[in-house]
Order: structure tokens, then C-alpha cells, then sequence
């Protein structure tokens, strides 16, 4: 585990946690897209179906989405993993 | 020295990401099955949390009450003094006009059913909690059904309940995004002393706010009430901005919920299903 995922770990917990504490619901999603962007795929799609879980299912055409926080979460996680694809692997580095 | 192939290690991150998908699809469908009992065990374990940091923010808000000069705390008392004074008076004006509109049905033979009412805390509400809801602290146990109208108290209505869990029941606000509700504009006449009826249908924007057109003949001013056709006079809206066009056919009218949400700590529960179109279509 790299240092800067873990600092995304502590962004995301941080998020969480001030998302129930000043009641404000964009910092959960923050919390997802940091904990897919630092490679934390299973805690940001478990966070995403806690949070559908307990938000319920949105009003109008979103309504077919069931699971919108959980469909954001794999976004993230897809996006990511596809970053990765065109970024330097960790030893690379060294080859150079 | 072992070495894998980068085909081999392609090959086993297909896998793992399948295997990932399938265990979601999974869980998402088990979800899906008991989405509701599951809600209900979750909420039953978040409702003393959120009952705990309220109590935390009020203290918190009261230490630094302290900080507050006392020429602007004292000024701030006159506000509210005043305030209140003009609320009170308004009130007993009300209270008088209710009661007489209330017994000249009942002269006409059209005594409307009086409903018992259950008060609730709530435990969250937006921005805490998405797509314009609230989280209130009552459910089956207290004899809460799903498309009870919620008050802030008085004739003024907010939303309806639109799931049930044991101990919470969630919210779904008048003003949330694409929903839509057969209502009443009351007017000011010019003329009468009566104000006038004009049928509207009113839509959620978010936010507590509403949306309607209606005809640019039709008579619409800031302050006017929108209010559901009944008995008994339930007020969802009011009036504050109306924007009209001189080569349009139609004005808009924006609208925002009776009471302010975010200051919202107790609301009551009425019995009485609401015509909405959305609400069928809910979970």
C-alpha cells in the first residue's frame, strides 16, 4: 500500500464522518470517489450500497437506477482501473 | 525465479473482476429482495446516533452562543420579540377564522373526519440526506402509513410519507425533483373579497422549491397560497416570484414549501392519502 492511498483513506473517513456530522450528503459521495480513486474498490462500492440502502431510491426518471450511489461507486472504480492502464507502473521507475 | 506472463496476468485480473461482478450482482439482488426489513434494522441502529449528534451540535452551538456580543445577542431578542408579537396576533386571527370555516360546513352538512396526528422528531433532513426526504423517528409501530401527510404544524403541509420501516418512516418532500401534484392557487381579487381558485398542477423543483404555469390571463402575485382541494384547508406552497413574458401565452410561478426545512426539529403525521402521481411508482 502506497502512502498517497492511505492519505486517500483518511480523506474518505474524514468525509464520512463529516458528512453525518454536519449533516451534508455530497460528503459521502466524496468519500466514494476518494476511496476509488485510491484503489479501495470493494469499501467504495459497500459504501455506495450502505448509503442506497439507507438514502432509499430518488424521485422521477432516477428512479430506475435503484442503486445510484452504488452505480456511482462502479463508475469510479471502472474510471479508475481504465486510468491505470495508461499511468507508469510502480516500478517503471526503476527500468528508466 | 518465477516469472508470469503478462497474458497470464491478464488473465487472472478477468477473473478476479468477474468474480467481483458476480458477488455484486449478488448482493445487489439479495438488496433488492429485502431492501425494506434491511432499511429498517439500519435505521433502527442510526436513530440513537443521530439523536446523539444533535444533542452534541446543540451544546456545540451553545458554546459558542457565548463568543456573541451582547449588543447583538440583545438586538437579536428585539427581532424575535417583535417577531413573535406579530406571529401571535396573526395566529389568533387565524385560529378565529379556522374554527368559523370549520363550523360553516358543518352548517352545510359537510362535517370533514377528524384525524388523530402523530408527532415525530426528525432525525434528518436535507443536506443530510438526498432527493429532497426526511428521515422522521416514527414507523408501523406508531400507526404511521405510507402516504400520510406530514405538517410542520397548523394547515401547512410539507411533504407525504413514502416508505414505512418499524421505527422510521422516510419523507418525501412536496418539492422533490419530478413529482407532481393537483393543487389550488388562491389569489388576491381585485373585486371580491373572496380570493380566486385557479386549478394548477404543481411541480418539485428541489430545494423546496415549486414550479407551475398557468395561463397569463390568470391572476398570481408573491404571497399567494397554493393549497390541495379539501375540506380542510391544507397549504403546500407559497408564492414567491412569478415570471411573465408580454408575448408568452403562459406565466411561471415559483413556489417554496410553507416553513423552512432545514430548520425543521418536529413535524406531525396525518392520516390521509395524497393524490400524487409519483407515489404508486415508489419502491
Amino acid at each position: 500500500m502506497k502512502n498517497n492511498n492511505r492519505s486517500l483513506l483518511f480523506v474518505a473517513a474524514m468525509f464520512l464522518l463529516g458528512g453525518f456530522l454536519f449533516q451534508f450528503w455530497p460528503f459521502f459521495l466524496i468519500a466514494i470517489v476518494a476511496l476509488g480513486l485510491g484503489g479501495y474498490y470493494i469499501p467504495a462500492t459497500a459504501l455506495g450500497i450502505v448509503l442506497d440502502i439507507t438514502f432509499g431510491v430518488p424521485g422521477g426518471i432516477l428512479r430506475f437506477i435503484w442503486f445510484p450511489f452504488t452505480a456511482g461507486a462502479l463508475l469510479i472504480v471502472a474510471l479508475h482501473m481504465a486510468s491505470l492502464h495508461y499511468m507508469l507502473p510502480r516500478t517503471a521507475r526503476e527500468k528508466l | 525465479m518465477t516469472t508470469i506472463s503478462p497474458r497470464r496476468k491478464r488473465a487472472s485480473n478477468s477473473l478476479r473482476i468477474f468474480i467481483f461482478l458476480l458477488v455484486l450482482a449478488a448482493i445487489l439482488a439479495f438488496v433488492a429482495l429485502l431492501r425494506s426489513p434491511i432499511t429498517s434494522v439500519l435505521w433502527h441502529l442510526a436513530v440513537p446516533l443521530t439523536y446523539a449528534r444533535n444533542a452534541a451540535s446543540v451544546s456545540i452551538s451553545n458554546a459558542f452562543a457565548a463568543f456573541s456580543s451582547s449588543q447583538a445577542l440583545s438586538k437579536e431578542l428585539r427581532d424575535v420579540k417583535a417577531q413573535l408579537l406579530a406571529a401571535n396576533s396573526k395566529l389568533i386571527d387565524r385560529d378565529l377564522l379556522y374554527s368559523e370555516n370549520l363550523e360553516l360546513k358543518e352548517r352545510l352538512g359537510r362535517e370533514s373526519e377528524d384525524f388523530p396526528s402523530v408527532l415525530a422528531t426528525v432525525v434528518m433532513r436535507p443536506p443530510g440526506v438526498p432527493y429532497d426526504t426526511l428521515i422522521l423517528d416514527v414507523g408501523v409501530q406508531d400507526g404511521v402509513g405510507i402516504g400520510d401527510l406530514v405538517s410542520p404544524g397548523g394547515s401547512a403541509y410539507i411533504g407525504y410519507i413514502a416508505q414505512v420501516y418499524a421505527r422510521a418512516s422516510r419523507v418525501v418532500l412536496f418539492s422533490s425533483p419530478e413529482q407532481s401534484y393537483n393543487a389550488l392557487l388562491l389569489s388576491a381579487s381585485g373585486t371580491s373579497t373572496l380570493p380566486r381558485r385557479t386549478a394548477v398542477s404543481v411541480g418539485g423543483q428541489g430545494g423546496g422549491s415549486l414550479r407551475a404555469e398557468v395561463p397569463a390571463g390568470i391572476h398570481a402575485n408573491v404571497g399567494d397560497i397554493v393549497i390541495f382541494p379539501s375540506l380542510r384547508p391544507e397549504i403546500i406552497a407559497k408564492v414567491e416570484h412569478v415570471e411573465e413574458r408580454d408575448d408568452a401565452s403562459f406565466k411561471t410561478i415559483y413556489m417554496r414549501l410553507p416553513v423552512n426545512i432545514q430548520n425543521l426539529l418536529f413535524v406531525e403525521v396525518r392520516p390521509r392519502i395524497v393524490d400524487i402521481e409519483e407515489i404508486s411508482n415508489e419502491e
